[in-house]
């Protein structure tokens, strides 16, 4: 059930875990019930005639339009899927909707992550499938659509390929043929633009700053 | 950044296969384009040609269009993963950069820096530096619009992007079009923003910084090597001094840090062509500071110091605290450090510096103490004409105190001097006759200019087109006539010689006139040459100039024409030609050097009883009186003698009046 007033305990313990000062989680909690009661509203009715089921924390649609109008981050749907995936859901897991706790854990990694947390978070979003290495065939659908296609090819993945081949040299510090977390954050701390290679699943830096300021000032 | 016309024609041959890839098509824009493209430097368009022909292009070449064609295709991640392997080639090596240039990379990446994505900014900004070192890609990042954009990513709150941002700007300035518009949209004040950085950074080892601290360093240094580069054009100074740079110039002089203190020095002299920079190296005690970096062992900084000092060492005040911090010590030793030689722009530096500090007399007494002129003229065997120019500059101050004439002597620089005396280099042959105008005052000197037949090539000097030339040429012959042997003999020796000298009255340049007439008068103290430039029209020609207003002239021109008197009808014709009453006028100066000369020349001009009318008639009498009774020997005398020609005609008149 969702709390109309974040508890005492609950904001010492995020206070505690994340990097937001006191008073911008007491705003992140109204934006939060908004966005809730938003959704409730929005959400469409299963079976005629049957009560919309509760929707008792942020849904996929509402996560999806937060991150494209809030935090401008327009990129592909695979990878905003994947976001919403990775999302760390706490003790219980699963692939619900989000309670209040692992919406601020996990804006904190977004929006003022450190390094470490940052590449966490891109690298957990590009391993498809979670094994721990990025490959090829993983980078290739990540990368499927970031060309053009050009009139005059043959073959229009041909550019893609060869794209995921340069990639892969780069990052490949290990030489495996894939992309390890080492060789991730290798990659990554000798050249900064690597971070988000496959696709951009964090808000670009003036837009969390943005949003930052606006949260506090609006109280 | 996907464009959909960055197809222009398909070329079947272009690309190489690449070893262990798919064969690529490689979609090139034709040959025609690339040849009618706007550059001016044919020589290395002929290199290209060549290169292209003989298909010597390497591999990295293709590689690079491939990567800028994905960039034009590509989306915001594309482009991103292309950019950062571009920035590992070399792009600083022209194939490389040309690659970028022929496949229309220029525009992508300048429309790279519109976009509002940081990382694209930042990863478009450090290809840009790289590669506009390139004279051709300057001008064409100019013409595609870059200076704006990079101008309003100064104000980025990103310092990475501010950053880079000011070192692009730093290499696109080299051009005029884009000094003109980093001004004109504002970059002037922004890049005085970013030298605004705390003094305890500037003066706390880098070592002890923190990582953002340091950062704040970087910017300095961004800033000021665009303002470096802003600063080759005299509104851009001007513009800079308007928007307050002086005093963030002043603090960033305190750093020990050497890759900011080289910009900023290099700014510094840059500025210090402008009189108001000068006027305030001294006002915002800067001179300690530029001393210090001066003690510096890097060449470069060494180099943009001495310039500075040679460009604000013109004021006596600047001259005095550069003394007493311990500059010239500085400066004479790097001029006699023989590791320096072979750098001729340092070499240069140090002793224009030499030459301009050395203006005042506690400044050549402290020189002489650490044996500067022994080691200037060591120097005047130099090839460079910049460093002759301001040895024999510098020689011609030291000169003007007389033990050094004859250390001049001894050290072997008469010969050398009155060699460079057949260069063509006109600043060169503005100073040499300054040196040896003073060492003609020292006997032995003059004999061996004398001997070595220094007079005769100052004298051909008058023929050079350049009014500094001929003034100095003029200044230094009047101590040669004076104190040669056998003057008068030597004069009439070189052919054309006084006709010339003669011709130069006509000159319009008043520091010419003068010189000239100082000459005159030294020449016409021998009888027979005194004819002989009486026949050339002397009287007439000094006569002409008696009207100027200018007292500097007019003392000379007073001693001319009082020892031109002494020859046959001079005197008279003096008097026929209208000299008298305008000298009479110049009285009413207040220069006591034009009171002496006009005296001496009324007093020659007075023996002939008709100009003692005049003079009467133009009212002489009572200035005469005053200045009978002044301290100056020659002017008392004078003044005297004429008053006592004067009264004798009056006398003779009255006694005919008395016989009648």
């Amino acid at each position: 059930m969702p709390y109309r007033h974040l508890k005492e305990k609950t904001l010492e313990f995020l206070y505690r875990n994340t990097h937001f000062t006191k008073s911008e989680l007491e705003a992140l909690f109204v934006m939060y019930r908004r966005l809730v009661t938003a959704g409730q509203a929005a959400a469409p009715a299963t079976v005629i005639g049957q009560p919309v089921p509760k929707v008792d924390g942020i849904d996929q649609n509402t996560f999806r339009d937060v991150m494209h109008n809030t935090f401008d981050l327009v990129t592909e749907d695979v990878i905003l899927d994947r976001v919403w995936l990775t999302w760390e859901r706490g003790a219980n897991g699963g692939e619900g909707a989000l309670k209040f706790e692992a919406w601020a854990r996990g804006l904190s990694k977004l929006l003022r992550g450190s390094d470490e947390e940052r590449r966490a978070h891109c690298f957990a979003v590009y391993d498809l499938n979670a094994d721990g290495y990025i490959t090829r065939d993983e980078m290739f659908t990540l990368l499927k659509n970031s060309l053009l296609k050009q009139p005059g090819d043959e073959d229009p993945d041909e550019g893609v390929r060869d794209l995921v081949e340069l990639v892969l040299k780069k990052m490949d510090v290990d030489k495996d043929g894939k992309v390890s977390v080492e060789d991730y954050k290798e990659a990554v701390e000798q050249e900064p633009l690597l971070l988000e290679a496959f696709g951009q699943c964090l808000p670009s830096k003036r837009q969390a700053a943005t949003f930052l300021k606006n949260l506090t000032t609006k109280q | 950044m996907a464009e959909a016309d960055n197809i222009s024609t398909f070329s079947v041959d272009g690309g190489q296969d690449t070893v262990g890839l798919p064969r690529i098509v490689m979609v090139t824009e034709g040959s025609d384009t690339s040849a009618s493209s706007p550059s001016s430097s044919s020589s290395s368009e002929d290199n290209w040609a060549d290169l292209i022909k003989s298909s010597e292009i390497p591999p990295e070449y293709w590689h690079i269009q491939k990567l800028v064609k994905y960039m034009k295709a590509g989306n915001q991640t594309a482009t991103m993963v292309a950019l950062s392997c571009l920035k590992d080639h070399d792009l600083t090596i022209e194939v490389n950069q040309r690659a970028i240039q022929e496949i229309g990379g220029l525009e992508l990446l300048v429309n790279l820096l519109e976009t509002r994505d940081l990382c694209c900014i930042l990863g478009g900004l450090a290809v840009l530096k790289d590669i506009s070192p390139n004279i051709e890609i300057r001008k064409k990042i100019t013409d595609l619009g870059a200076i704006p954009l990079l101008v309003g990513l100064l104000s980025d709150p990103a310092r990475d992007v501010q950053i880079l941002a000011a070192e692009t700007i730093a290499n696109l300035g080299k051009i005029r079009k884009s000094r003109k518009f980093c001004r004109k949209f504002g970059g002037i004040p922004k890049l005085i923003d970013l030298l605004d950085v705390k003094e305890r950074y500037l003066i706390t080892p880098k070592e002890d910084l923190q990582l953002d601290e340091l950062q704040f360093l970087d910017i300095a240094r961004a800033g000021a090597k665009a303002l470096w580069s802003m600063s080759s054009s005299q509104r851009n100074r001007e513009a800079m001094r308007k928007y307050g740079i002086i005093p963030l110039l002043a603090r960033m002089l305190k750093t020990i840090h050497l890759d900011v203190a080289v910009p900023a020095v290099g700014l510094l002299q840059m500025c210090a062509n402008e009189t108001s920079f000068q006027l305030a190296i001294q006002t915002e005690k800067m001179v300690q500071d530029l001393i210090t970096h001066l003690a510096n062992d890097d060449k470069d900084l060494k180099t943009y110091c001495s310039l500075a000092i040679y460009k604000c060492a013109s004021d006596p005040i600047t001259r005095d605290m550069i003394r007493e911090a311990g500059g010239l010590e500085l400066l004479v030793e790097a001029a006699q450090d023989t590791t320096n030689r072979s750098n001729k722009s340092l070499m240069a530096a140090v002793t224009g510096a030499l030459w301009k500090c050395a203006n005042s007399d506690a400044s050549v007494k402290r020189l002489d103490n650490l044996g500067a002129v022994m080691t200037l003229v060591k120097l005047l065997d130099d090839e460079n004409d910049g460093v002759l120019t301001n040895v024999a500059g510098a020689l011609a101050e030291c000169a003007k105190y007389p033990p050094n004439r004859d250390k001049i002597r001894s050290s072997g620089g008469i010969p050398m001097l009155i060699h460079h005396l057949n260069n063509t280099y006109k600043p060169l042959l503005e100073n040499v006759p300054l040196v040896l105008m003073e060492c003609a005052k020292e006997q032995n000197c003059m004999s061996e200019i004398d001997d070595l037949d220094g007079v005769r090539l100052i004298w051909s000097l008058l023929k050079n087109d350049s009014k500094k030339v001929q003034t100095n040429a003029a200044l230094a012959l009047s101590p040669c006539v004076q104190n040669a042997a056998d003057s008068g003999e030597m004069v009439r020796s070189f052919v054309g010689a006084l006709e010339l000298t003669v011709d130069l009255l006509d000159s319009d340049d008043h520091n010419v006139l003068s010189a000239v007439c100082a000459a005159i008068a030294t020449i016409a103290h021998d009888q027979e040459n005194l004819a002989v430039i009486s026949d050339h029209g002397v009287v007439a020609k000094l006569s002409k100039l008696v009207s100027t207003t200018d007292d500097h002239l007019r003392a000379n021109l007073g001693v001319a024409i009082a020892y031109c008197c002494e020859w046959a009808q001079n005197r008279q014709e003096f008097g026929k030609r209208g000299a008298i009453t305008p000298l009479v006028n110049y009285m009413t100066s207040r220069d006591p050097n034009v009171h002496r000369s006009t005296a001496l020349a009324l007093y020659h001009l007075s023996f002939y009883s008709i100009n003692c009318v005049t003079m009467h008639a133009a009212g002489v009498v009572q200035f005469l009186l005053e200045t009978i009774g002044s301290k100056d020997a020659v002017l008392q005398e004078a003044s005297a003698g004429c008053l006592c020609n004067i009264r004798k005609l009056a006398l003779a008149t009255e006694k005919v009046k008395l016989k009648q």
